[in-house]
């Protein structure tokens, strides 16, 4: 991050880079509506994260007027039945005759479909999506509220899709007041779409070009073969767009600004080792040819410069790159559009070029599917949600709504009594020549077997069964002696064992020194929490409040979702650091018993295991604090203390 | 869910994918090995190579307009294409594989003189938030309330009969569908008592299954129904790659004339698929072999003789594929961890990959 010195000149020009930034995240914004606009089919779609606000209708607004036809919006509400062709049961009843409507994927067949609040969707809705963009059926464009810490989108749709805009950091944005129709940039894409559509698919991506790609994907860590297919796509349309014939080095940046970054899931810091690993051509040569034709990068650095001028902005700090990038410039091809090595400049730029808040928030993303053990996905949370998903228990009387079945039984039970009356009236209506209920299309009145009417109708109920989630809060501070620490990581274990059986999932947050960690997001995978249990360090102040906090921020992202929650606190509760930092331990026991009581209400089941030697009254206050089980853990095996835990927190069964 | 118009891919322009690609064919060569699991992560060519398989596949023969696809010579008499006079009108008695013996007798003489019609093996996606109507079949709503008729509307598990049945990321499957797919793949039959149905069709499909395991553990019992389970990667060599995108790009470009290109290997890779399955009832497994093979087994603890015998399939049938009249010592091992990797008794908790395991014993004991 650009840290401005305290001078009025650094102010100024901190100010100037950062407008800058804003405008240059503008033109690619600009850019990415313009080729999901030109190529739904072939991009997949256009990934929006953000909340609402105006510039994201100010978007929504040019895709719409740049689309051959107008994108067709759903929201996560929206009956997944209703994608595919059917019959619509309420006009069928009520007419008497079969009414069906057209499938939403039909309807849209080529173009653009626009689903709202895309991190609320589930599976139900999600799943054929996906499938239908497999197909080419359709462009998606998905707009996302998750919070940073949220599970966003379902991973199989959002990996489906080549463009990402992520305008989740508002400052780092361009003003609301801009009327985006009167820039030259979008007045250039407006004209120039219709013809762009024509064009893409012949121009020339040659094997250079695609190389960078793919050496680009392997320095991000991406691995799945979509990317590099979905960023060609994207670098041709780009060069369509700007009237080019063949994909040129500021196509190649773009695709990777827009499609790759985003999936990154490391820092391009083992690109060297790896090009050299597997690309003889790239030792270290001594001689350092400028490329033959100049390409300025985007962000106008000079590209024949080997190191640029300042180490990226953001590097991880447990890999930091001081490495210069190799430069290899094979001097028999001296007419190549793409100079070797573009990529990892092409990568340096987009780093350097993205404005300071997307960085920050880039970094985390990368450190959030580190943590989730190999990008374990919230695709299980997501599944919870939605109706038609559990077991059906009786009926209810009701017209079928989003997703139920129609409990075809109860329907026509209701509907038994009145069938001498209907039938009689039935044929009253048909005597009198009135168009009634008997219906031309089920031939004459009659003959129509069953008189329904809506109200008749019953669904299915259903019972889902309730996943339970366990939360572990793990005190990791100094005050817990390490070989309490080990005791409780054993007793945790336990607990794992206990939670695989009930096919929980299990969440994992340790404190310690400044602040809490979500070492593992909520999942089944029983690997990854043992894993990062085992990677847990300990030592450094007691916050506390801060892990309870952390712990409570899960819970309620579980909550959302509809599952059941335990909580399980290991702590000896002597709380020494305020949730801003500060030491001291009457105001660190006071928090911690704030939250705690907070999380009284969150949690389903609250446990508290006291880790401390001999009982500590300081956990036994924060243990009633959370309204929850108190269990001492002095000298204790960590297989006993599993036990007793595991009968504690055992859900209750129904 | 509409039929896929749109040009697939060619099984036989896949990339970098041996292991997957084998154990697929392992399962088309014999459909009694049971499904194959897919491990792996998104993006690694998994769906592209389920969905390629049909066109690879020699057309199987059925009746015209049947949905469950019944070989004619043994329909199951359940639909209007076979036996006309039937309006599926369900009879509750007994279960049609045995009562409908005498009908479908009289049906298979009926439609001895209709001429069949050769159709593409089925691939069915299965999409995780389907339902269970969708996926069992339910009573025919449409023609209920406009003709009053009781019919059955036939669902993936019918459309899969006979083919495959491919369900991508299957671990994040809820688990009261995967209870309806453990009891379909086992016994080869669909059994619908519900709403006042009573029917029994057949779906003896070959289940498919692809997920990354990081993201969720699959019950045991559905892991069972797996004959196979192969690891699929995605190329780290930079030239593999370029190769994978360059193919998919050419096929996108110009979808007719890259199958067209494709056609000779593939017509060559439907011959040998059709030459295996001849020659799968006469590849041997010599003693010496099956006691390695038992060795091997019960070394690696797996649950009861399904190991030994899921091997053994999974082995002749690679062996039926590469031509080998016995199956060789090399085959066997390759094909050792695909059978063997997911039926290890497993600590939950336990970190050490599966296939390590596997592979140091293969090593040890297949000598």
């Amino acid at each position: 991050m650009t840290e401005p010195g305290n001078t009025h000149a650094g102010e100024s020009t901190a100010r100037a880079q950062h407008a800058e930034a804003a405008e240059a995240l503008l033109a690619d914004v600009l850019l990415a509506v313009a080729a999901v606009a030109t190529a739904p089919l072939a991009l997949g779609g256009l990934w929006i994260r953000g909340w609402h606000g105006p510039r994201r209708d100010a978007l929504i607004g040019l895709l719409g007027r740049w689309s051959e036809r107008s994108p067709r919006r759903i929201n996560h509400s929206t009956d997944p039945t209703q994608l595919h062709e059917g019959m619509e049961l309420a006009g069928t009843i009520g007419t008497g005759r079969l009414v069906r409507r057209a499938g939403l994927l039909a309807d849209v067949e080529g173009g653009l479909l626009l689903l709202a609040m895309a991190e609320r969707a589930g599976q139900a809705l999600l799943g054929p999506l996906a499938m239908a963009l497999d197909d080419g059926r359709m462009g998606l464009v998905v707009l996302d509220e998750s919070l940073a810490d949220e599970q966003g989108l379902l991973p199989a749709v959002g990996e489906r899709l080549a463009l990402v805009i992520d305008l989740r950091d508002e400052a780092g944005l361009w003003p609301v007041s801009l009327d985006l129709d009167t820039l030259p940039a979008a007045q250039r894409w407006a004209a120039r779409i219709a013809g762009a559509r024509g064009q893409w698919p012949q121009v020339r991506l040659d094997r250079d070009a695609l190389a960078e790609i793919l050496k680009a994907c392997a320095a991000l860590g991406i691995d799945s073969m979509r990317a590099p297919l979905l960023a060609a796509n994207l670098a041709r349309v780009s060069a369509a767009l700007h009237g080019r014939e063949s994909v040129e080095v500021d196509d190649l940046g773009l695709a990777i600004r827009l499609c790759l970054l985003p999936r990154a899931r490391q820092m391009p810091v083992s690109s060297n080792e790896e090009a050299q690993a597997d690309n003889t051509q790239t030792e270290e040569t001594p001689s350092e040819e400028p490329p033959p034709e100049p390409w300025p990068a985007p962000e106008a650095q000079d590209p024949a410069q080997a190191a640029p001028p300042e180490p990226p902005p953001v590097v991880p700090a447990e890999a930091p790159q001081e490495a210069v990038p190799p430069e290899s410039e094979p001097t028999d091809e001296t007419d190549k559009p793409i100079p070797d090595g573009a990529s990892e400049r092409l990568i340096e730029a987009a780093l350097a070029g993205l404005p300071p808040g997307v960085l920050a928030l880039l970094a985390g993303s990368i450190a959030a599917q580190a943590g989730r053990g190999q990008g374990v996905s919230g695709a299980g949370l997501l599944g919870a949600k939605g109706r038609g998903r559990g077991r059906p228990v009786g009926s209810v009387r009701r017209a079928p709504r989003s997703g139920e079945r129609l409990h075809l039984l109860a329907t026509i039970r209701a509907s038994v009594p009145f069938q001498p009356l209907r039938r009689q009236q039935a044929a009253a209506l048909a005597a009198t020549g009135l168009q009634g209920a008997g219906g031309d299309g089920a031939g004459p009145a009659g003959q129509q077997r069953i008189h329904l009417r809506p109200d008749d109708l019953h669904v299915h109920r259903e019972k889902r069964r309730r996943g339970n989630t366990t939360v572990f809060v793990v005190d990791a501070s100094g005050s817990m002696a390490l070989q309490r620490l080990s005791e409780a990581k054993g007793a945790v274990e336990v607990l794992l064992a206990e939670c695989y059986v009930r096919r929980d999932r299990v969440a994992l947050v340790s404190f310690r020194g400044k602040g809490a960690d979500l070492l593992l997001t909520p999942t089944r995978s029983l690997v990854a929490a043992r894993r990062s249990l085992t990677a847990l360090p300990g030592g450094g102040g007691s916050p506390v409040a801060s892990g309870l906090e952390m712990a409570a921020r899960v819970i309620a992202q579980v909550r959302r979702a509809g599952d059941s929650t335990t909580l399980v606190v290991l702590t000896d509760g002597r709380a020494n650091l305020t949730r801003a930092g500060q030491p001291g331990r009457q105001q660190a026991g006071e928090e911690a018993r704030q939250v705690a009581r907070q999380l009284a209400a969150l949690a389903d089941q609250r446990l508290l295991i006291d880790t401390s030697v001999r009982p500590d009254p300081a956990a036994r206050t924060l243990a009633q604090a959370l309204q929850g089980t108190y269990l001492p853990m002095p000298f204790a095996q960590a297989r006993a203390i599993g036990e007793v835990v595991g009968r504690a927190v055992a859900p209750p069964r129904r | 869910m509409t039929a896929r118009s749109r040009p697939v891919y060619p099984f036989s322009a896949l990339v970098g994918q041996e292991e997957m690609q084998l154990g697929l064919l392992i399962a088309t060569v014999d459909p009694l090995v049971g499904g194959v699991l897919i491990l792996g992560d998104r993006g690694t060519g998994k769906s592209t190579a389920v969905r390629a398989l049909a066109a690879v596949l020699p057309q199987i023969d059925t009746l015209p307009g049947c949905p469950y696809r019944c070989v004619p010579s043994a329909c199951a008499g359940l639909c209007a294409a076979c036996v006309p006079a039937v309006d599926a009108q369900p009879r509750p008695e007994a279960p049609a594989s045995r009562r409908g013996r005498s009908r479908a007798a009289g049906a298979a003489a009926r439609v001895a003189a209709t001429a069949t019609v050769s159709v593409p093996v089925p691939v069915v996606d299965l999409p995780l938030g389907a339902t269970e109507d969708r996926i069992l079949g339910a009573l025919d709503l449409e023609k209920l309330m406009t003709l009053g008729q009781k019919s059955f509307e036939p669902g993936l598990l019918a459309r899969a009969n006979r083919g495959f049945l491919y369900i991508d990321e299957i671990n994040l499957l809820e688990d009261h569908l995967v209870d309806l797919l453990i009891d379909s793949a086992a016994s080869g039959e669909n059994r619908i008592e519900r709403e006042g149905l009573s029917i029994v069709h057949p779906s003896r499909f070959v289940l498919v299954g692809s997920g990354n395991p990081e993201e969720g553990e699959l019950r045991p019992q559905l892991l069972d129904r797996f004959g196979v389970a192969v690891e699929v990667r995605t190329p780290k060599d930079i030239d593999l790659r370029m190769e994978v995108v360059l193919r998919r790009e050419a096929f996108e470009r110009d979808p007719q004339s890259f199958l067209a290109s494709e056609e000779a290997a593939q017509q060559a890779l439907r011959e040998r698929i059709v030459a295996a399955r001849r020659a799968l009832p006469k590849v041997a497994l010599s003693q010496e072999l099956l006691r390695q093979l038992s060795m091997l087994c019960l070394k690696l603890g797996t649950d009861g003789l399904r190991g030994e015998l899921s091997l053994m399939r999974a082995a002749r049938a690679a062996a039926a594929f590469r031509g080998e009249k016995k199956v060789s010592l090399e085959t066997l091992r390759e094909v050792a961890p695909m059978a063997l990797r997911h039926r290890l008794r497993r600590d939950p908790l336990d970190d050490t990959d599966s296939t390590a395991r596997v592979a140091r014993l293969v090593d040890e004991v297949l000598v």
